[in-house]
């Protein structure tokens, strides 16, 4: 039992493992509405483009998380505008506005004469660079987005399997779009520190692919997916502790691991039914 | 049914020299329909002539450049939720989405209840016996992924009716569907409209416009004519529609 407990005697591998499960499970269940409504591009571009707040937050010594949400939800919002009302199509659009602003945060920093570590801990993540402040920060946006979730959660279904009904049948369609992608631009902020830009999306998409292969309801699947998510950051931050790597690459390859066994157990089941006698 | 006269507040369906822009042109120009309680009505009209346009202006998706759409005398974003059900095509829908049957038909509750309100009993006999009344019951259970196209658009239109609408509009349920499927359709509608709900259909299938509706309209841009479905098949207009190499007749299986 001792090397379960081993992690623990540092307070920041505790912050770290509350951070980890937090986003773990924020990711997913909101992962799950991503992958139906094919919005993976959008958080990756997303979480790029936060990168321009976290430098300019830096740069005026504020707090970094502010600087990421603020610039998130302004693309998060711009995209949803953009997408409803646009004649550039979607992937072209994201493509621009998102590698622009990533390349702006890129600029600024390169300007900075002292290269700054704490920059570089948000491309790749460290989960163990999270502060106290950090936790509750992390907490309050986890409990905000899972409170906003819960309570838009039949809306949100509707409208990703069919928007079109959804909205003639009275539900604002265009309104749980935005709602939507700004809860995904606060979840993603909450998950930078952990897994690094660069890593996001593999958090907002992979577990609810894990869990869309063992499951053809959409409640389950939350569920799974929230579950692969809670175990794969968990499991990271062991197998990170006891190998010595990077804590985001570890989270996401755990993540990835998970999915290649689902697909697995799929392909079993389907081969188990077929042979039955 | 269709006609310009002014709005008489029993009327289901009002619209009023109606115009609506699509991409830039209009789809829809000068419609004059009125539709009311208990009346079943056949859209029928070529390819790109407006007929789905029209059923989304109707619901409130799509705004009218000019002219007016009224639901039982209000603009139809401004009624309660709930009161206006819409079929669309099968396949505006990804079917691999995780859900079954009975959760598409559950969707259609939703609009009358809070957000975490618990299905009543009452919630979930409308949910039953809208799949009995499309012959899904004994599908409630299946994956939507494992579902035929006839029985995708039976679960659409159990969706809809679970909803308990005060107006219904289909967008070409019976394209592509099985024989049994559209005779399942057929007896709804009819049974719907008699019971005093007012049906509108764009529909290929004219074979059938007899057994399905009160009346048609032609439609081609414009409201090329209207009537009984005898007179407006046997129209010249709906001939020289026809004509133009139009082609509106598509109910090949």
């Amino acid at each position: 039992m001792n090397w379960l407990l081993a992690p623990f005697a540092d307070d920041f591998m505790v912050r770290g493992f509350i951070a980890a499960v937090l986003v773990g499970v924020l990711c997913s269940a909101i992962g799950t509405f991503v992958i139906l409504r094919k919005l993976a591009f959008i958080g990756d571009g997303i979480a790029h483009a936060s990168f321009a707040g976290i430098v300019i937050a830096y740069l005026r010594a504020a707090n970094f998380y502010v600087g990421a949400a603020v610039v998130a939800v302004i693309t998060a919002l711009a995209i949803g505008f953009v997408h409803r009302r646009g004649r550039v199509s979607m992937d072209t659009s994201i493509g621009v506005l998102f590698t622009g602003a990533f390349a702006l945060g890129v600029f600024l920093m390169s300007r900075q004469r002292t290269y700054s570590v704490d920059l570089q801990d948000f491309l790749f993540g460290n989960i163990l660079g999270v502060t106290r402040s950090d936790v509750w920060f992390i907490v309050a946006l986890a409990l905000l987005v899972g409170a906003a979730l819960a309570w838009l959660y039949r809306p949100l279904v509707y409208t990703s399997f069919d928007p079109v009904v959804a909205q003639a049948s009275g539900i604002n369609a265009e309104l749980v779009d935005y709602a939507l992608l700004v809860l995904l631009a606060l979840t993603i902020v909450v998950t930078l520190e952990a897994v690094g830009i660069v890593l996001v999306a593999a958090l907002l998409v992979t577990p609810a692919a894990t869990a869309f292969q063992l499951t053809r309801r959409f409640a389950p699947m939350m569920g799974i997916a929230a579950l692969v998510g809670c175990l794969s950051s968990v499991g990271g931050l062991y197998l990170s502790y006891y190998l010595n790597a990077a804590s985001g690459a570890t989270i996401v390859l755990v993540a990835t691991a998970c999915f290649f066994v689902a697909i697995a157990l799929r392909r079993l089941r389907v081969y188990a039914v077929s042979t039955r006698p | 049914m269709p006609s310009s006269n002014r709005a008489r507040p029993r009327d289901a369906v009002w619209i009023d020299d109606l115009w609506v822009r699509y991409d830039g042109s209009f789809a829809l120009e000068q419609i004059n329909i009125v539709v009311h309680a208990g009346e079943a009505v056949g859209i029928i009209g070529p390819n790109g002539s407006g007929k789905s346009t029209l059923l989304k202006t109707i619901a409130g998706l799509l705004a009218p450049a000019r002219g007016t759409v009224e639901v039982f005398g209000k603009p139809p974003r401004s009624l309660p939720p709930g009161s206006i059900a819409y079929v669309p095509q099968v396949e505006v829908v990804d079917w691999s989405f995780p859900a079954t049957v009975w959760d598409v038909v559950a969707m259609a509750r939703f609009a009358h209840l809070r957000p975490w309100q618990p299905f009543s009993a009452d919630d979930r006999s409308l949910i039953a016996r809208a799949l009995e009344a499309t012959r899904m019951a004994d599908l409630a259970s299946r994956p939507i992924a494992d579902l035929s196209g006839g029985q995708q658009q039976r679960a659409f239109m159990a969706r809809a009716i679970a909803q308990e609408p005060k107006l219904l509009l289909l967008d070409e349920p019976t394209s592509g569907v099985d024989a049994s499927t559209e005779d399942v359709l057929a007896k709804l509608i009819r049974s719907l409209a008699a019971d005093g709900l007012p049906v509108l259909m764009a529909t290929h299938d004219l074979e059938r416009a007899e057994d399905f509706f009160d009346y048609l309209v032609l439609l081609d841009r414009r409201c090329i004519t209207y009537g009984r479905p005898s007179e407006v098949l046997a129209s010249k207009e709906f001939r020289r529609v026809l004509s133009h190499g139009h082609h509106i007749a598509g109910s090949h299986r």
